[in-house]
């Protein structure tokens, strides 16, 4: 799958990526996977990027 | 990762970078691009200090817009890839807020940050420098200046300043007396003020020695911004606010009737209490003043690398930074000098720099100033 700029949310302790439309597994930058979203009230913060979905 | 209290970085660093506000934040991101190892930021309070003391209501003058996915970053951001107006759900972020956005950051983006380390001094150490601080001494190959100017309030010199209150040491305008306050100064400070006072149910009454109010120089760093013009036009109703131009402030002086601010043509004006001043502030290089040459303004002089000109291996990122005149003094401008500097440190330690490329796409890697003859880049 190619890559697209995705947004990666995190929660208020940054701590624990949530999901808002495609969100990675691990750390920021690695491989992405569909998830099922998480609450947007606990959003703190995001990180656009280039990355490679892996599954859906 | 971030650390508060007890000592985790090691005696000595290969960068070194003070202050952890978006300036050294943002400079230490662009190192860790570079997988430069070892690199520290130094932070004599908590991240986001000096901001975190602006007064209650103070918000940034530029807006936040996530428009990073169209390649238009946040104007906020220090970062290409994040955005505070999408984080903290805001256009024009407070001090708190934005001091979030920064510990977010500085932990998403896995940044070494020692809190409560002032830095008191700085010494050349043979190919080294030397960190002065309360806990110690360490070392650096290369430091990177950081420290906002915002800690560093000025009065200018006015006489009897000493009854005023700075604008940098308020933080609520509720708390300042008197149903009516005189503020010095009409720049940004000064009408900020006097909007807070407004909002505090306070008259305002703002001397100015021209009438910035009514500047429109094309470069913000020299005009009030449309957030402050915008804030003004809706919060002088009531209780109002007074702008006075060609009030020429040139002493402070203090009798029973109470304290009387005095103007060069004569004029003068009695207030019941402390006026506040807007005077600006002063240089946040003043704990390493004497590694930097300034200009007639009072700005460091440094080199197309933002190196200091009398220190080689000393940089200066952040608002201070300036060339030919231009001032870099809004984030937006600022964090365009971050790849500068981190190129320049990178080629000393040989390291490749292929990874800037993507700051250059971003409009985050400002390194040809010839386009700000025609104000291209301002």
């Amino acid at each position: 799958m190619a890559p697209s700029r995705v947004l990666v949310a995190f929660d208020q302790r940054v701590n624990a990526q949530m999901t808002h439309g495609l969100c990675a597994n691990g750390n920021p930058g690695s491989r992405l996977s569909l998830q099922t979203a998480g609450d947007p009230g606990d959003i703190g913060f995001g990180i656009w990027g280039d990355f490679e979905a892996t599954g859906a | 990762m971030i650390c508060n209290g007890e000592i985790h970085f090691p005696e000595h660093m290969r960068v070194a970078i003070v202050g952890a506000g978006p300036a050294g934040l943002g400079v230490a991101r662009v190192l860790r691009d570079l997988a430069i190892p070892d690199v520290w930021v130094l932070e004599r309070g908590q991240i986001g200090h000096n901001i975190l003391n602006w007064p209650a209501g103070t918000r940034l003058l530029t807006p936040s817009f996530p428009g990073n996915v169209f390649g238009l970053t946040d104007l906020n951001a220090i970062s290409y890839d994040s955005s505070p107006g999408w984080s903290l759900g805001c256009e024009h972020p407070d001090g708190a807020a934005y001091a979030q956005y920064l510990e977010h950051a500085a932990t998403a983006f896995d940044i070494n940050v020692q809190c409560g380390m002032d830095v008191r001094a700085l010494r050349p150490k043979g190919e080294r420098f030397a960190l002065v601080t309360e806990r110690g001494t360490f070392t650096a190959d290369f430091v990177i200046w950081a420290c906002g100017h915002f800690g560093a309030p000025s009065d200018g010199g006015l006489p009897g300043a000493e009854l005023a209150r700075h604008y940098g040491r308020v933080r609520r305008w509720e708390d300042i007396p008197g149903d009516a306050v005189y503020v010095i100064g009409g720049y940004e400070s000064g009408i900020d003020a006097a909007i807070g006072l407004a909002q505090a149910g306070k008259e305002a009454i703002v001397l100015d020695r021209g009438a910035p109010w009514l500047d429109r120089d094309k470069d913000p760093s020299r005009s009030l911004s449309p957030y402050t013009l915008q804030r003004l036009e809706t919060g002088q109703k009531d209780p109002p606010i007074t702008l006075l131009p060609d009030a020429d402030v040139i002493a402070l002086e203090q009798d029973a009737d109470g304290i009387h601010i005095l103007a060069s043509d004569g004029r003068s004006w009695l207030s019941d209490g402390p006026p506040i001043l807007a005077t600006g502030f002063g240089s946040g290089t003043a704990p390493v003043s004497e590694w930097f040459d300034y200009d007639p303004d009072g700005l460091p002089i440094l080199t197309p690398q933002d190196e200091s000109a009398a220190l080689p291996g000393l940089f200066l990122v952040g608002p201070e930074v300036s060339h030919d005149g231009y001032l870099f003094c809004f984030i937006y401008k600022f964090r365009q000098r971050f790849a500068v500097v981190a190129r320049a440190i990178a080629a000393r330690m040989g390291v490749d720099t292929s990874a800037l490329e993507i700051y250059y796409e971003n409009n985050m890697f400002l390194d040809d100033l010839s386009c700000c003859e025609d104000d291209k880049c301002l």
